[in-house]
């Protein structure tokens, strides 16, 4: 350890003021505190300080997402095997996926980084934890034939417009992830839809509907089975087929205490119960259909784990947080059984949902103000 | 007594080292006082280099208002008046002849009324011991407080017991209640910690019970929880909330006993007990000491390491004054702990037990009643505020601290205003601030949005 260290001194050198390496400096900090924890001092304020830093709390994320990232990679290639009628060891179909995976999730890294060096340089800041989440974030919610020239583009733009020029990390109001993903949406539509793009080299024989596409069509005899929603084998983004790798990363992030359980729940809870209004409308194949299957399809529980519990763009408010949690669940419902175009709803509602979420604490922080004087009068009353 | 006011959001950070309870007399030549330990006061200089000061004799008075006065704690001679950038005046230092003679009290104390009762200890420089709220600076003697504050109630890490900081000056602290208790029509609010002998002695022993209710407006209320239930400002917060225009009035009981001394006995004598105590240290005690005393001596051959932060206060809000520094004017605990710059491999995974955090991203929340050696490492970079829950968690107010640190950093008045400022002191923030995973300095904040308010 003292040799890292060692070293990290040596190569500091070459980064600091004046020297040629210097714009890099940014980089050099990045890897030697990711290697070994800042030497820095208290000096202002408490001269102690909690162990927790951002980085540990943000690299909980990337754990919590690993069983997802592991579980994308063997689906993405289990399904184009399948998709290809021939037969494959387990051990193949991750190969396959890894393959084909990883290329995204390096591009997304290098393309978001790159952005973000750029600006901890201009701004003097280190660079922050935020994009290595959003960087395997990006990556989790994509079809496995996106691009990589497209994921390039679409992580630059949303770090550049959703987070740089608010400010950086921390002042953004939407999810840079989702930013990046309706960024696809929007510019490339051929690219995010259709059937061709769920399955990696896909057979052309072969159906590559994901189910909410079967589902958007009406055609429910086509959907997977409720144990391989669950499970997670069938077409879709990356990372949001397998429910229970998910699950897991929730379990970890809710007992953690990074995640927010109220907003997960509160998500769920929209969801569910905007799902049981349909069904009580009923009369078409889409309102009838079951609202805890809802749960199942497509990225609306990957949505609630990781993306509506963003801490940034999410409600701050402890009752804002169900507001916004709700909110997000029902108009996800909304989006899918209404608007038969993109049945994919989640990525709108919670893109809703940050929108609106200012809006959210300030009512509930006006009412706590109004609250809290009723309150001092009673204090008042009391003690006279 | 009132019903027991029970928080439970908090934290107590629990340190090694705690001062064990038998006491020595310490006593010195070196004395200093230090201008800055007075919230926002701009010393005017009463004394010179070598002129020789009694107790109680001025040093110098408050530019903001020339009636308070700091007066020396020791007979001797001005040492020194050392001076920083801008010719700030740091320290007034003062070379004690051990011999303590004060000056001229004969006449000069009076306790009849509220006028009197302010001007006598403005006359001995008891004065600054009444501090206000909000803003926690020394008090306006001019002003009508709705209420005062004793809090007999410690819960900062390492904090001493109060009833052994008063032992034998029970009478002396009751004079003080009875004298201070005149100068609010509102109430005097006396509050003490569940479960500590004051708590008891207040609660079973019929003689004390007495001494309290022959004070016609005074209360007292007993409080449990974790750390912060013992700061002012929390008790202030449930008993007495502050808002724009209110003053509250807060004095230490040590102080309490001083003035009570003045009183009683017209004795001026700034003699106070203080714990040493921090993982620092090799035996935390406690001492007698006159007020100003250079802690040098007292933390010579303690220290288990060379390099180490001496603070005056505690660990949470204390100030740093280096191994040569002097106990500041309302501190009563000097906390010793390592300093440190070890650099730890991947000390973002790693699951290392041996440190405490609120997060469960590490063991400690396993073992709770572990006590951790904490040095002053800060553990990480600086990073945006991101999570909005990790402040309430600490903070017993029925305040938004993520809300009104956000309106205290842009400088909102109205914000701040609507969001309860005048409720809090930079204090309040010190839990938040050693909770924050992004390392912001909330009490810097909260000090300078409250500058920006008293302007």
């Amino acid at each position: 350890m003292k040799k890292i260290e060692k070293i990290s001194k040596n190569i500091e050198k070459w980064f600091e003021k004046g020297k040629p390496l210097h714009p890099l400096y940014p980089l050099y900090d990045a890897i030697d505190t990711f290697l070994l924890t800042p030497k820095t001092r208290t000096k202002l304020g408490t001269h102690i300080k909690d162990s927790a830093d951002m980085k540990r709390t943000m690299f909980m994320v990337i754990i919590a997402m690993i069983p997802a990232v592991l579980f994308g990679m063997w689906n993405v290639g289990h399904q184009h095997f399948l998709s290809q009628g021939s037969d494959s060891s387990l051990l193949q179909e991750f190969w396959f996926g890894f393959l084909k995976v990883l290329p995204i999730i390096i591009v997304t890294y290098i393309s978001g980084l790159t952005v973000e060096i750029i600006f901890a340089k201009i701004r003097k800041h280190e660079v922050a934890e935020g994009f290595f989440v959003t960087g395997l974030l990006i990556p989790m919610v994509l079809p496995p034939e996106t691009p990589l020239w497209i994921v390039a583009i679409a992580t630059a733009f949303s770090v550049l417009f959703s987070k740089e020029v608010f400010g950086g990390n921390g002042f953004n109001f939407l999810n840079p992830a989702l930013v990046a993903r309706a960024f696809i949406f929007f510019a490339y539509p051929k690219v995010i839809t259709g059937d061709l793009v769920w399955i990696a080299d896909k057979a052309d024989a072969y159906s590559g509907a994901t189910p909410l596409a079967n589902f958007a069509s009406e055609n429910m005899s086509a959907l997977p089975s409720i144990m391989d929603m669950f499970i997670g084998n069938m077409p879709g983004s990356i990372g949001e087929t397998s429910k229970i790798a998910i699950l897991l990363g929730a379990i970890l992030l809710v007992y953690t205490g990074v995640g927010s359980l109220r907003i997960m729940l509160s998500v769920v809870a929209g969801g569910l119960g905007m799902g049981l209004i349909f069904n009580l409308i009923g009369g078409s194949p889409l309102f009838d259909f079951p609202a805890w299957q809802h749960l199942l399809m497509g990225g609306f529980l990957f949505g609630t784990v990781f993306m509506a519990t963003d801490p940034v763009s999410a409600a701050h408010t402890k009752s804002g947080k169900i507001i916004y949690g709700v909110f997000i669940g029902m108009m996800a419902m909304l989006i899918r059984v209404v608007n038969k175009g993109y049945p994919e709803g989640m990525m709108l509602a919670i893109l809703l949902g940050n929108i609106f979420a200012p809006l959210i604490d300030y009512c509930v922080v006006q009412i706590h103000i109004s609250r809290r004087k009723k309150t001092i009068i009673k204090i008042n009353n009391a003690q006279n | 007594m009132q019903k027991t006011i029970k928080t439970k959001k908090g934290l107590d950070i629990r340190l090694i080292g705690e001062a064990a309870q038998h006491v020595q007399t310490y006593q010195t030549s070196h004395y200093a006082i230090t201008p800055d330990h007075f919230k926002w006061l701009t010393p005017k200089l009463l004394v010179q280099e070598n002129e020789p000061v009694l107790v109680g004799q001025p040093l110098f008075f408050a530019k903001e208002n020339n009636q308070i006065t700091i007066t020396s704690p020791v007979s001797g001679k001005i040492a020194q008046i050392i001076r920083g950038e801008k010719r700030k005046i740091e320290h007034i230092t003062i070379e004690s002849d051990q011999l303590f003679q004060t000056v001229d009290t004969s006449g000069k104390i009076n306790d009849g009324n509220a006028e009197e009762i302010v001007q006598t200890l403005l006359h001995f420089g008891l004065w600054p011991m009444v501090r206000q709220r909000p803003y926690g600076t020394i008090a306006q003697p001019a002003q009508k407080p709705k209420a005062i504050f004793v809090c007999c109630t410690d819960t900062a890490p390492l904090a001493p017991e109060i009833s052994y900081l008063l032992e034998g000056k029970m009478d002396l602290f009751f004079k003080g209640l009875s004298t201070i208790a005149k100068l609010t029509e509102g109430t005097l609010y006396l509050t003490v910690k569940t479960g500590t002998k004051l708590f008891d002695l207040f609660t079973n022993d019929a003689t004390t019970g007495k001494q309290i209710a022959a004070i016609p407006n005074c209360k007292w209320v007993p409080f449990s929880g974790p750390h912060p239930s013992g700061n002012v400002g929390t008790q202030i917060h449930f008993l007495a909330p502050i808002q724009k225009g209110d003053i509250v009035w807060t004095i230490d009981p040590q102080n309490v006993a001083t003035i009570g001394n003045l009183f009683l006995n017209q004795k001026l004598d700034f003699t106070k007990r203080i714990a040493l105590a921090g993982g620092g240290l090799k035996n935390g005690s406690y001492f007698d000491i006159v007020n100003g005393a250079s802690v040098s001596g007292i933390i010579k051959d303690q220290l288990v390491q060379d390099d180490v932060r001496v603070i005056s206060g505690n660990v949470l809000t204390g100030s740093n004054i280096g191994k040569e520094g002097y106990v500041g004017f309302y501190d009563h605990l000097i906390s010793v702990i390592p300093e440190s710059e070890e650099r730890e491999l991947f000390g973002w995974i790693m699951p290392n037990f041996n440190k405490f955090s609120v997060s469960r991203t590490f063991f400690s929340y396993l073992m709770p009643h572990k006590k951790y050696n904490m040095d002053t490492r800060l553990f990480g970079g600086k990073r945006v505020p991101m999570f909005s829950d990790v402040y309430s968690k600490v903070f017993p107010m029925d305040l938004l601290p993520d809300q009104l640190l956000k309106a205290c950093y842009i400088k909102d008045i109205e914000a701040m205003e609507a969001l309860g400022i005048y409720e809090v002191i930079e204090e309040d923030f010190a839990l938040c601030e050693f909770v924050c995973p992004s390392k912001s300095d909330c009490q810097q904040i909260v000090k300078d949005a409250l500058f920006e308010l008293n302007k």
